[in-house]
């Protein structure tokens, strides 16, 4: 009995260096050498990392803040429709369409358009039970949100938890380039609806807004460029983002840095530095009209 | 017999703070702050800097959290794209999250070094929230 018990534990130390990491200071070299290995190989895997840099995209929650400041109807023609996900057949056009539809939902529940939200989320659901994210949105998920109907608070919450989800089991799951399609899916959906409510309540803030998107466009080029020859699919999206990228470009920033202030207590740094973007009306009609076209192609 | 004992339950105590002090990095963004819907990984060797760029847009609060998985200390530093150093958390006991106030749009580089020699490379998580 002493000898299986000590076997079990003798394995059970054994995983539990493993976990722990070890010890570093009597780590063997071969041991080291293996350790280095498996972190080379995956580091390999690691997903929106270009160059030993990470990039970061705004989130879809700051422009859902600005489109209820502007106090305008609900417009059902912006959403792509949602009995439209049946006829995504390939996964390229499954994943970019998850991203579609979990901006399109963050709107819906902005509008407590709650009931059609929840027609979105089993969209979504159907969408990621094809690419292999069936465990994302399983049913406790579903029962969440069928709870938090009422709540958009609540329902935006669970819809980005669900989406950092997926982003890192994607990423976990070496499939870099199916997470960076649906980070491009938020992106576009993103800036069409912006610019389809700025050609409708035009509005300076707006206008702003569509500018600010300067940034993520490079970081979702910067993203993507990786896998322009994984794919013609991939090549023609890439290259549809670079036009639009070349009308982003005539926007000029201008940046002043001033001292910051920092609350010790507060765990908080208030940065002053001045910026800002010089936006034309021609720049948003051009920007517009490529974004429209974009998103034309990626849900037909 | 006895010494068995002894190495599983200090191991066992490791995995323990291990995990917890992971899961105590993600619970900084459970309360006030909605998590951006990604999640950024990156391995670092002990030597090396990790870049993280970020715009921040202007009107919002962030959080930024860095959990290690292995190492006590992460320097992390918020530069503007000017080399100017907004934040260093060498000045704050090497905290592992910080929240920031935009006055106006930015765009940042936040570097990530592993601080001191106790392990060779590591795992880094970075999460960033935004304040409801």
């Amino acid at each position: 009995m002493e000898k299986v018990v000590r076997i079990f534990l003798v394995s059970f130390v054994a995983v539990m260096v493993t976990a722990c990491g070890g010890n570093t200071s009597k780590q063997s070299d071969e041991a080291a050498k293996e350790d280095s290995l498996m972190l080379e190989s995956r580091s390999r895997n690691l997903v929106g990392m270009i160059n030993g840099t990470i990039y970061c995209l705004p989130s879809p929650y700051e422009m859902m803040k600005h489109i209820q400041e502007l106090n305008l109807e609900y417009n059902q023609d912006y959403p792509n429709p949602v009995g439209k996900f049946s006829s995504y057949e390939s996964s390229f056009k499954r994943l970019l369409n998850m991203g579609v539809y979990g901006i399109d939902i963050s709107y819906l529940s902005l509008y407590d358009q709650t009931t059609e939200a929840l027609n979105y989320f089993g969209a979504l659901k159907s969408l990621a039970n094809r690419i292999e994210l069936s465990t994302v949105f399983d049913a406790q998920t579903m029962e969440r949100l069928e709870n938090n109907m009422g709540n958009k608070d609540s329902l935006l919450v669970i819809l980005t938890s669900k989406f950092q989800e997926s982003d890192r089991l994607l990423k976990g799951e070496n499939q870099k380039a199916e997470a960076s399609l649906i980070m491009a899916g938020c992106w576009i959906e993103s800036l069409y609806l912006l610019t389809q409510i700025q050609k409708n309540a035009p509005d300076k803030i707006t206008t702003q807004k569509i500018a600010e998107h300067k940034f993520a466009a490079e970081v979702i080029l910067n993203i993507l460029r990786p896998y322009y020859e994984k794919s013609p699919e991939f090549k023609d999206l890439i290259d549809e983002i670079v036009d639009i990228c070349y009308e982003f470009d005539g926007i000029d920033f201008d940046y002043t840095y001033k001292e910051p202030t920092t609350y010790p207590d507060k765990h908080l740094t208030v940065i002053n530095s001045e910026s800002s973007l010089h936006v034309y009306p021609e720049h948003i009609a051009l920007i517009s009209g490529k974004i429209e076209e974009l998103r034309k192609n990626v849900v037909q | 017999m006895r010494r068995f004992y002894l190495i599983f339950s200090i191991l066992t105590i490791c995995f323990c703070y291990s995990a917890k002090s992971q899961e105590r990095c993600a619970s900084l963004l459970s309360e006030d702050y909605v998590s951006d819907g990604q999640y950024y990984s990156t391995l670092i060797n002990n030597y090396e800097t990790k870049q993280c760029e970020v715009t921040f847009i202007e009107g919002n609060e962030y959080r930024v959290i860095v959990c290690p998985h292995k190492a006590k200390k992460v320097q992390m530093q918020v530069v503007d794209r000017d080399g100017n150093v907004i934040f260093d958390n060498k000045n704050f006991g090497y905290t592992n999250y910080w929240n920031f106030k935009i006055k106006q749009t930015l765009n940042c580089t936040i570097r990530l070094n592993l601080v001191g020699d106790n392990v060779e490379n590591d795992e880094l998580i970075v999460l960033i929230g935004f304040k409801k």
